[in-house]
């Protein structure tokens, strides 16, 4: 009887102490929450403020999108002077096709360019982990901007074979789940949120050269270790959420009535056996719209325009100037 | 209930593989049974048909790829160039850890020290009980079996130290070793990216260390805590490993389970070191290959191992010069300078061979390991500065706490405030700090693939 009355008691005191500490976890989740919301949206310099800036401020005639080959190879001031329009790089480092559709989403619920460049690289729409990683950088706009929260749930769901047994069983998007958290959204940025309060990195226009030049050396290790990844991604394959940000890049554009062109920068080395080209190729063919592809152009297999796997200023203003004729033509 | 919920956590990976724990359980229940029955050649005749049948499994799914390769490699040496089919298989989740413990339970029965279990779902929870089910502790039966039949009433001092050692787990694995696997990942994917930077080598042996222990030892912590919250209490896997004094201690306190294993059913059988130094250095050198085998079917855990053997065949034999030059570095004076001293050489004896654990092949290991020592014009590349200033963070967090358990509290025991409510709001502090921290990426537990 005493043993039965001590287990219900401790049994009590365990409810007890678990109800006040999800009492005291909400309350502090919160706390740090606005916190981290406060010093985010407050920063004036860095990623945190491009990403902002892109969603809610730009107002460019030509926008440029993609990861940090676009933030790199687009030379956005000579753009700009060559078309004689405003022009805005909104490229993001480590970024795919995922960002480019949350940042057109964004871009259009506010302001109506006359362009906007998506930026592919060879590989973009083949399924990678990391660039789902990547797209923490969409949580902090979460509960703010709805445009954003499809592609952010994506997170959760990320590969995963809804016909698996695991699946059927739980068919939970374990992303929405971290979502309740206040501070989960904020993930990975409190020291570089800390770090921008005191180191001012900004852009006018979202262009970041890079002025050293790759040796012939290094090009080869990049082309190695390149064909080594290529060799240990078993299961390689088109990855469906990238197609549909693709062809919801696309229809949005054309819904809005903004022109848009699908862009290939040069790259170190082709592999023009790549069945994605044809892909991207047959996309553009059937809605229509213009895709330059510089991967295989002659004029760009020299290593002097290139400083690592990204292009170099001077490469960077010559693959520019050239883009920008054709995009002139676009206009027109 | 526990069998139903570990059938439905192994059929979360691949639903067909539980044929294969079926098809070994059911093997291994009757073996126990008949050998508990039988008497002289015959109780042997039982083991050996269990041990094969075990062997047999891991052999087929984990090694038999492995071994074709090399069939095909010698053959190739000789000029003949056979064409081998491969098992095109994914490997089954955690069988290495199942098919040692299986095979302890029919050992023990055979040696005597267990009674067959008569009730079939008891056995099959032995194997299967989800929490260390696919990556240990590889338990004995003597340890697991007798608890399933206890009743297990509720006790608040051990179901809350169990859900603060699974917090302390997830600690590890998400804020410290997978952020550590992200500047890892960097270094050993892309070796030849960073030739010349001395220090990004060390550092990045010196992370992968890190990440291995807090991986594997972060997932023990967490089945050892979510198995004491039901009342079963699992055996200590990992005992601080890196505030080891010597590379032999080491040993000792990492991946008990796994080591004692070993111990219990290769090394002592094959002698120890009971019949001389000559034979115990093989003896030793046996027991690492087999452990280097255990952990994977590559050349490159073969090797790690081996070397991790010789390191102690090397102490076997040169005790007394290691102990010449350690006098001449240690202090009179100061037992914390030597404390320090010998914990970082063995620290640093243990990571070198890690760089064949590591990498992806055997050129690559040798490209990192002479990198070690190739001193060019750039040493360090931190590649991103907050991913490696959260690791480091993680692992002085790390540091502090193992410190403060092994030469303060000698508990296993967090430390956390006195008071109840600060206590409260400690917890939730760690929480949180694995939220705004942790890496919450699909990245598995590195043990999950043996």
């Amino acid at each position: 009887m005493q043993a039965n009355s001590s287990i219900s008691n401790s049994k009590t005191k365990f409810l007890k102490r678990i109800l006040l500490l999800l009492a005291v976890l909400i309350l502090l989740d919160q706390l740090v929450g606005i916190v981290m919301h406060k010093l985010y949206f407050s920063s004036t310099s860095g990623p945190e403020y491009e990403t902002t800036y892109g969603f809610t401020k730009v107002n460019a005639d030509v926008i440029i999108t993609g990861s940090s080959k676009a933030r790199r190879n687009y030379n956005t001031p000579l753009i700009s002077d060559i078309l004689k329009l405003s022009c805005y790089n909104a490229g993001h480092d480590g970024q795919s096709l995922l960002f480019s559709y949350a940042m057109t989403k964004m871009i259009l619920s506010h302001h109506l360019p006359k362009m906007i460049v998506v930026e592919m690289f060879p590989e973009e729409l083949y399924y990678k982990e990391v660039h789902y990683d990547r797209l923490n950088i969409l949580l902090p706009y979460y509960s703010d901007y709805l445009e954003i929260r499809e592609i952010a749930n994506w997170r959760g769901t990320r590969n995963e074979d809804t016909l698996s047994f695991s699946y059927k069983l739980f068919p939970f998007n374990t992303e929405k789940i971290k979502l309740l958290s206040q501070s989960y959204r904020y993930n990975s940025m409190w020291l570089d949120l800390i770090k921008g309060i005191f180191k001012k990195q900004k852009t006018d226009s979202g262009y970041l050269p890079l002025n050293k030049t790759i040796t012939e050396s290094e090009k080869q290790k990049y082309v190695e270790e390149f064909e080594l990844t290529l060799k240990q991604e078993h299961n390689r394959h088109i990855d469906p959420n990238k197609v549909k940000s693709l062809i919801g890049i696309i229809n949005l554009c054309k819904q809005k009535g903004v022109e848009v062109v699908l862009v290939m920068s040069p790259v170190l080395k082709r592999y023009a056996d790549d069945p994605v080209y044809k892909l991207i190729e047959s996309i553009s063919l059937s809605h229509n719209i213009s895709f330059f592809d510089f991967t295989d152009d002659s004029r760009f297999i020299n290593i002097e325009y290139f400083a690592d796997n990204h292009m170099n200023k001077v490469g960077s203003t010559i693959f520019s100037s050239i883009l920008s004729d054709k995009l002139k033509s676009v206009l027109h | 209930m526990l069998l139903v919920a570990s059938c439905i956590f192994y059929m979360f990976f691949i639903p067909s593989y539980i044929l294969i724990l079926l098809f070994t359980i059911l093997i291994d229940y009757f073996a126990g049974i008949l050998i508990e029955n039988a008497n002289g050649k015959r109780r042997k005749l039982f083991l050996i048909i269990s041990i094969i049948a075990n062997i047999g499994v891991l052999s087929i799914f984990k090694y038999y790829n492995f071994f074709v390769g090399n069939i095909e490699g010698l053959a190739g040496m000789m000029g003949w160039h056979p064409d081998i089919p491969l098992l095109n298989m994914v490997l089954p989740i955690g069988l290495s850890f199942h098919t040692f413990q299986a095979m302890s339970y029919t050992i023990e029965v055979y040696r005597g020290n267990q009674k067959p279990e008569k009730n079939i779902l008891l056995y099959a929870l032995y194997v299967m009980f989800y929490p260390q089910l696919v990556a240990g502790p590889i338990e004995r039966p003597q340890n697991l079996l007798h608890q399933f039949k206890e009743e297990h009433l509720f006790d608040y001092d051990r179901i809350v130290s169990g859900l603060k050692l699974m917090l302390w787990g997830l600690f590890k694995k998400v804020v410290i070793a997978d952020r550590c696997g992200a500047y890892v990942g960097n270094v050993f994917d892309y070796p030849y990216q960073h030739e010349g930077e001395t220090l990004t080598f060390w550092f990045g042996l010196f992370f992968f260390a890190w990440q291995l222990y807090c991986d594997f030892s972060g997932y023990s912590d967490m089945a050892i805590g979510a198995a004491q919250v039901m009342g079963i209490k699992l055996m200590t896997n990992f005992k601080r490993p890196y505030l080891s004094k010597s590379i032999g201690e080491i040993w000792q306190r990492w991946h008990i389970s796994l080591t004692s294993w070993f111990m219990d059913y290769v090394f002592r059988p094959l002698g120890g070191y009971r019949k001389g130094r000559d034979r115990g250095a093989i003896n030793l050198l046996i027991f690492y290959f087999l452990s280097g085998l255990w952990h994977g079917a590559a050349w490159t855990f073969v090797i790690c191992f081996f070397i991790f053997g010789a390191q102690l065949v090397f102490r076997l034999y040169f005790k007394k010069q290691i102990n010449w030059v350690f006098g001449k570095l240690e202090s009179k004076h100061n037992k914390r300078w030597n404390n320090i001293l010998h914990t970082a050489v063995a620290f640093i004896m243990i990571c070198i061979p890690f760089s064949f654990f590591r990498a992806h092949n055997l050129s690559d290991a040798l490209f990192i390991l002479k990198s070690l020592f190739n001193f060019g014009t750039e040493p360090l590349s931190i590649g991103n500065t907050s991913t490696f200033i959260y690791a480091v963070i993680g692992v002085l967090i790390l540091y502090a706490v193992e410190i403060y358990q092994e030469y303060y509290s000698k508990s296993d025991a967090l430390p956390e405030p006195k008071s109840g409510g600060l206590k409260i709001a400690f917890y939730s502090s760690i929480i949180i700090y694995i939220l705004l921290t942790g890496v919450f990426d699909a990245s598995q537990f590195i043990y999950f693939q043996f």
